[in-house]
């Protein structure tokens, strides 16, 4: 009778436990990414990259031990991007051959700028958010006024956009004088319109516009940015869009030709880089290693991208693109290692310093952020100092070579004219000039320049050697002609 | 003495099996479920997998055990039967606290259900997620249609009539 007893307490606390795990009602949870383990524990030797002597600073033995348990931080970095292209190196991060020092990491690749601001300022203790973003410079700089409280920091430079951004323009409407009137239209993405994703326009597309008016000699507050779907902008002589959008206006300029003009920057809070140096720099080495893996398969990195294959996600990711657009996508950045950063974080023509600088004034000028640019600038080297890179010095002329002549090169047969910067006669000023020049030697890295300028050919060598001694390179001829309207022009022209 | 009718014996060898699967049944359910939860309430401390399985087993193993011994000791006829029965009813006692109590434990289980999400265990993830009451959503059964956490949309703004036109490779960043 006893055992009868049970077997109906038994049956009844079963069904009990059955009935309520089954109709209890269920709120959605976002489960985590899956985090891949390293295949083999961290020894310190490994940590640190295996590196012996002073080509890279150590990680301290705490780090490591850290490490094992799971990422520098004891969770993984969540990483966040304004385009899934720009996580690729992630996906070759989070493969099983990455190597077992490297960091563990969740993906958020967002298609718009607000939904990468709303990360950052969740902070990558929230599932949702992330301690790190990558996006091209020019929305760094619209984004930077709402994210000001974070203290934003550009800490690494990944890559620079290639051929993604285009200025259409009527025929050799870069070439011509600047137009007359009080204002220019440029059709480009406006302020304000960043809320969402914009299929024709992007930050970055703007600024090149801006950036070509403004050496045409238009300054950023005269252009009125356009809609495309305005009157104006039919009748508009400039567009500034994304690569494969149909206009009418021909093609003038692209990130292409300016390959070194949008770089795309790993930004993170003050705080937490102070905080996680070490941390940082081995995530820093880790990605630049994964850009290489990623490109050294593009193909198995897009699909699998496009898939969602084995893409250590964070909650709330949105859909992928199709694989072959992420092909097109990624060839459209030019990936950057370690080396690279030397330059880009010392006092090169075109570092980043000086490129965030004119990527400030022109959007401030267009009207895409509200801000001047903040005194310093939100960069911050200790990162690349970390990796054991050194940032370098512009070339400085030997001093018994300074009043030496330069060696000038001679324009390509056939070269095309891309753009001409314009040197107000208001503001003559040879040694800015050159500089301009040696800057636009650098931004413009394949493309041949030519140097004129009132009083005819010497004053244009003159331009010209300066320019050269700065770090300008042999890519620099001077014509005999001098500029109608303008102290100095210099012609950028595109090699056959 | 009158001897049982053969109808008799067999209710009872019939009813001596049910009786057996219904204990194993509840031993298997209480068991697991007890087992998740302890787990989970010891994730509190440590999240170390090895730490968490080793102390859940002493407490779903033992706890039963040293009760059954006590019993035993009272009534020794009981056998391996009332063993049985002392774990079903203890580990099912445990696993309907564990789950009565939802105010609880539901955000306990359900971060022992995102530890086993991140190893990469996406059945044992399922199974803490259903216990714990949640509908979880992996990140890679998100759709392209749902938003953004910033609430942002990925839709085309403006359709330019006269201006750019966007084509199929365009489009979202």
């Amino acid at each position: 009778m006893r055992s009868y007893a049970t077997f109906f307490v038994i049956a009844i606390m079963s069904l009990g436990l059955v009935f309520l795990l089954v109709t209890r009602s269920r709120s959605p949870h976002q489960a985590p990414a899956a985090v891949l383990e390293p295949a083999e524990p961290v020894t310190e030797t490994e940590a640190d990259g295996g590196v012996e002597g002073d080509a890279a600073p150590p990680l301290v033995a705490s780090d490591a031990a850290v490490a094992e348990a799971g990422g520098p931080l004891g969770r993984p970095f969540r990483v966040t991007a304004l385009g899934w292209e720009h996580v690729a190196a992630g996906v070759a991060m989070s493969d099983a051959d990455a190597g077992p020092a490297t960091p563990a990491v969740e993906l958020a690749p967002e298609a718009t700028l607000s939904a990468i601001e709303a990360r950052l300022a969740r902070s990558g203790d929230d599932p949702s958010g992330a301690d790190v973003a990558i996006l091209p410079l020019p929305a760094f700089v619209v984004a930077y006024e709402r994210l000001r409280a974070l203290e934003p920091r550009a800490f690494l430079v990944v890559g620079f956009s290639r051929g993604r951004e285009e200025v259409r323009a009527a025929p050799r409407a870069l070439l011509a004088p600047p137009p007359p009137g009080d204002e220019v239209k440029l059709v480009a993405l406006g302020p304000g319109a960043g809320a969402e994703a914009h299929p024709w326009g992007s930050e970055a597309s703007t600024v090149l516009g801006l950036f070509a008016l403004d050496l045409l000699g238009v300054r950023p507050a005269r252009v009125r940015l356009v809609a495309p779907a305005s009157e104006d902008a039919k009748v508009a002589p400039f567009a500034a869009v994304l690569r494969g959008v149909a206009d009418e206006r021909k093609l003038a300029l692209s990130t292409a030709d300016a390959a070194r003009l949008v770089p795309l920057v790993a930004i993170a809070p003050k705080a937490q880089l102070e905080a996680g140096e070490n941390a940082y720099a081995e995530l820093a080495r880790a990605w630049l290693d994964g850009l290489a893996g990623a490109a050294k398969d593009a193909s198995a990195v897009s699909r699998r991208l496009a898939d969602k294959d084995r893409v250590p996600l964070s909650a709330g990711a949105s859909g992928a693109p199709e694989a072959i657009v992420l092909l097109e996508r990624m060839g459209q950045v030019e990936p950057l290692g370690i080396d690279d950063q030397a330059a880009l974080f010392g006092s090169a023509p075109a570092s980043l310093e000086v490129l965030a600088a004119r990527t400030w004034q022109l959007a401030r000028g267009g009207g895409l952020t509200t801000n001047a640019a903040p005194d310093p600038l939100p960069i911050d080297p200790r990162i690349v100092r970390a990796l054991g890179v050194l940032p370098t010095a512009a070339p400085a002329p030997a001093a018994e070579d300074a009043d030496a002549g330069v060696t000038l090169g001679a324009p390509p047969r056939n070269a095309t004219p891309l753009v001409v910067y314009r040197a107000d006669e208001a503001s003559a000023d040879a040694a800015e000039v050159a500089r301009t020049v040696s800057f636009l030697a650098a931004v413009f890295p394949r493309a041949a320049l030519r140097v004129s300028a009132k009083g005819g050919a010497k004053a244009a060598r003159a331009i010209a050697e300066d320019a050269a001694r700065l770090g300008a390179g042999q890519r620099i001829s001077v014509s005999a002609t001098e500029p109608a309207g303008a102290f100095a022009a210099v012609e950028v022209l595109s090699p056959p | 003495v009158k001897p049982p009718s053969s109808s008799s014996r067999a209710a009872s060898g019939a009813m001596i099996r049910l009786m057996r699967i219904g204990r194993g049944i509840g031993i298997a359910l209480g068991g697991a479920v007890s087992l998740l939860g302890v787990m989970a309430l010891v994730g509190l401390v440590t999240d170390n997998f090895w730490a968490r399985l080793i102390v859940a087993l002493v407490v779903v193993v033992g706890l039963p055990a040293l009760l059954a011994e006590r019993l035993l000791r009272r009534a020794p006829g009981g056998g391996m039967g009332m063993v049985g029965d002392v774990y079903a009813i203890i580990l099912l006692g445990i696993s309907l606290i564990l789950v009565s109590a939802e105010a609880i434990t539901k955000g306990v289980l359900a971060d022992e259900g995102d530890r086993y999400a991140r190893s990469g265990s996406r059945a044992m993830a399922r199974l803490t997620y259903f216990v714990a009451g949640v509908a979880p959503v992996f990140p890679e059964d998100r759709g392209a249609d749902e938003p953004a956490p910033g609430g942002a949309s990925a839709a085309p703004s403006d359709a330019p009539p006269g201006g750019p036109a966007p084509s199929p490779s365009a489009g979202v960043r």
